[in-house]
């Protein structure tokens, strides 16, 4: 880009010795071998193995053990969870009843009872596990031991790339289970904290808690989980080639959001007015943001508690929270946020840009289908 | 969990509780809606505090501030947030397409010349010593861009056929967030070491759904 071909053209449109006839073949050739350089420069997506040699091998396996835990212990507690650190401005007691391997039960006081129903059914999107997820995002190290409702606890470290304290964990010696978490924002502030201020540990596998029936209905449970030991919810689970399928459709569906936020689950949920939606699941091992995208246009008139702002070619309409809500049109879509912490949004907003509301039509007709010659190109695309 | 905080108020508000401490008294606060208050008022307390003498802002940066918000409207309903903190309003959404880069092309129009590309002013000298290496290489270029174009229009036009037009305009739609909220909370149960806010979306006892 040297120079305007817009202006030579318009100041000597008749002196091209070249007829088009000719210089077709060479055109197309040369776009040829574009196409066929294009993906040589498609972003890599980031690389576990450099996080691996930067992490403490003893301090990652406390982790694993403790996302193990859930399925080898039981117990009943106590917990609080907090947003905002030390102000409580927004807070949570949770009681905890969970039996090893199998269901938990969750109350939250003053909010209500959650009974969310149990499913097995689980397709886990991420190239590597749960904690896989922390461990490719962050440097993790030991820090020492200190006891947490009485019992000794290993402390655990999570640091950025750039080494500032993202968030701090303090594992059950004894049974692995996570007792108390901190995350910390990048000015050193604690942004979420939550901890067991109660905790009477049943017994190892199998071990049924009493009051808990052997059908009680599983529910997920703060900081607890592992795959398939915690609930899953209604709609369905969506693959790979699901996925393929959705974008070939127009959904955008990115694998990964801002600096490692990654795929990790997809589901086709409910979405009211017999209406369904996609929801894709994104987390970097500490933090998670839903993504839900369904047909349609927004319309922002009928959103109640939300404040518009133009973005681009849209508008996006957000909401406080906690959790933080954000939605917008794109391409006959519309796009929905829910996340945990409000400043992962405006990378959400990045990676599905907000567009008019269009998606039929002609125009909206070639975009889908430009969006699908650069999926032949994608060797990340299916 | 009966008790105020009480003294524990300002040690909390300064950080100055051990761990134990804290768990204690941050499981209080997740109930007690007057000592929230109480360390929220402390905390702005110090705040206002810490922010003394109050800055002033020079003339020309406030306008160059209410310039900007000439470029970004809001509209629509609103109500009060849920949870009235800094920390949780929705976030600085960044500019993406025309809100930066108009700014900037209206700077740049204001400069002498109007911003116009010094290669487009040179392009039109009558010698033609604009072009990039001489007269061929221009035409090549040319020609190349146009096989490019049209080389890109034929394969989407084939990539379009058997795709569907869209149909009729799309539905309205408005997203059930709260639902969306309790399905979020169902996907973090998988992730061991996350703690999703949407604990705190109330629930309705009688009938389970938020």
């Amino acid at each position: 880009m040297t120079s305007s071909p817009r202006g030579a053209r318009a100041d000597r449109p008749d002196r091209s010795p070249v007829p088009p006839a000719a210089a077709l073949p060479a055109a197309v050739l040369l776009a040829v071998a574009l196409l066929l350089v294009v993906p040589v420069f498609t972003p890599a997506t980031p690389e576990a193995a450099a996080a691996d040699a930067d992490d403490d091998a003893p301090a990652v396996g406390l982790l694993q053990r403790s996302a193990r835990s859930w399925s080898t212990v039981s117990f009943t507690g106590t917990q609080y969870l907090t947003l905002g650190g030390d102000t409580g401005s927004a807070g949570a007691v949770v009681e905890v009843v969970h039996r090893a391997g199998g269901p938990t039960r969750v109350h939250v006081l003053g909010t209500g009872r959650h009974e969310l129903p149990a499913s097995a059914t689980r397709v886990w999107l991420a190239p590597a596990g749960p904690v896989d997820l922390l461990v490719d995002a962050y440097q993790i190290r030991p820090a020492g031991r200190e006891p947490v409702v009485g019992r000794p606890a290993d402390v655990v470290e999570a640091r950025r790339p750039d080494g500032t304290l993202a968030a701090r964990l303090w594992v059950d010696t004894a049974t692995g289970l996570p007792l108390r978490r901190e995350l910390f924002d990048t000015e050193g502030s604690v942004s979420q904290a939550s901890a067991f201020v109660d905790l009477t540990v049943q017994g190892k596998v199998g071990g049924l808690v009493a009051g808990m029936a052997e059908d009680s209905p599983a529910v997920a449970v703060p900081g607890g989980g592992g795959v398939g030991a915690a609930a899953s919810g209604g709609g369905s689970p969506l693959d790979r080639d699901d996925l393929v399928a959705l974008r070939h459709q127009g959904m955008a569906c990115p694998e990964e959001i801002g600096d490692g936020l990654v795929l990790y689950e997809a589901r086709r949920v409910r979405a009211g007015e017999g209406r369904s939606a996609v929801q894709l699941s994104y987390s970097d091992g500490l933090v998670a943001v839903s993504v839900f995208e369904q047909r349609g246009r927004l319309d922002g008139d009928r959103l109640e508690g939300f404040s518009g702002r133009r973005v681009g070619d849209g508008t996006v309409w957000t909401r406080s929270g906690p959790p933080a809500w954000a939605t917008w049109s794109t391409g006959g879509s519309v796009v929905t946020v829910v996340s945990d912490d409000p400043a992962l949004i405006p990378a959400v907003v990045e990676a599905v840009p907000p567009g008019e509301d269009g998606g039929h039509g002609v125009l909206a007709r070639l975009a889908r289908a430009a969006s699908r010659v650069a999926g032949w190109f994608n060797p990340y695309d299916g | 969990m009966s008790h105020h905080l009480g003294d524990r108020v300002s040690p909390l508000a300064d950080g100055h509780l051990d761990h134990d401490g804290r768990d204690r008294a941050l499981a209080h606060l997740a109930r007690c809606d007057a000592c929230r208050r109480e360390v929220e008022a402390e905390r702005q307390t110090r705040a206002v505090l810490a922010d003394l003498p109050p800055a002033v802002l020079p003339e020309r940066l406030l306008e160059s501030l209410l310039a900007l918000g000439t470029t970004t409207g809001t509209a629509g309903p609103s109500r009060p947030p849920v949870v009235g903190r800094d920390s949780l309003a929705p976030p600085a959404l960044p500019r993406t397409g025309g809100g930066g880069d108009r700014t900037a092309a209206v700077a740049a129009d204001r400069r002498p010349g109007g911003g116009r590309p010094a290669d487009r002013a040179d392009s039109r000298r009558p010698d033609g010593f604009g072009a990039p290496s001489g007269r061929h290489s221009g035409r090549r270029i040319r020609a190349v861009a146009v096989g490019l174009v049209a080389a890109t229009a034929v394969t989407v036009g084939v990539a379009s056929m058997g795709l569907p037009d869209g149909g009729s305009p799309p539905v309205a739609v408005v997203p059930p967030v709260e639902q969306f909220a309790v399905e979020h909370l169902r996907s973090t149960g998988s992730l061991p070491f996350v703690e999703s806010a949407a604990w705190l979306v109330p629930v309705d006892d009688r009938t389970g759904q938020r």
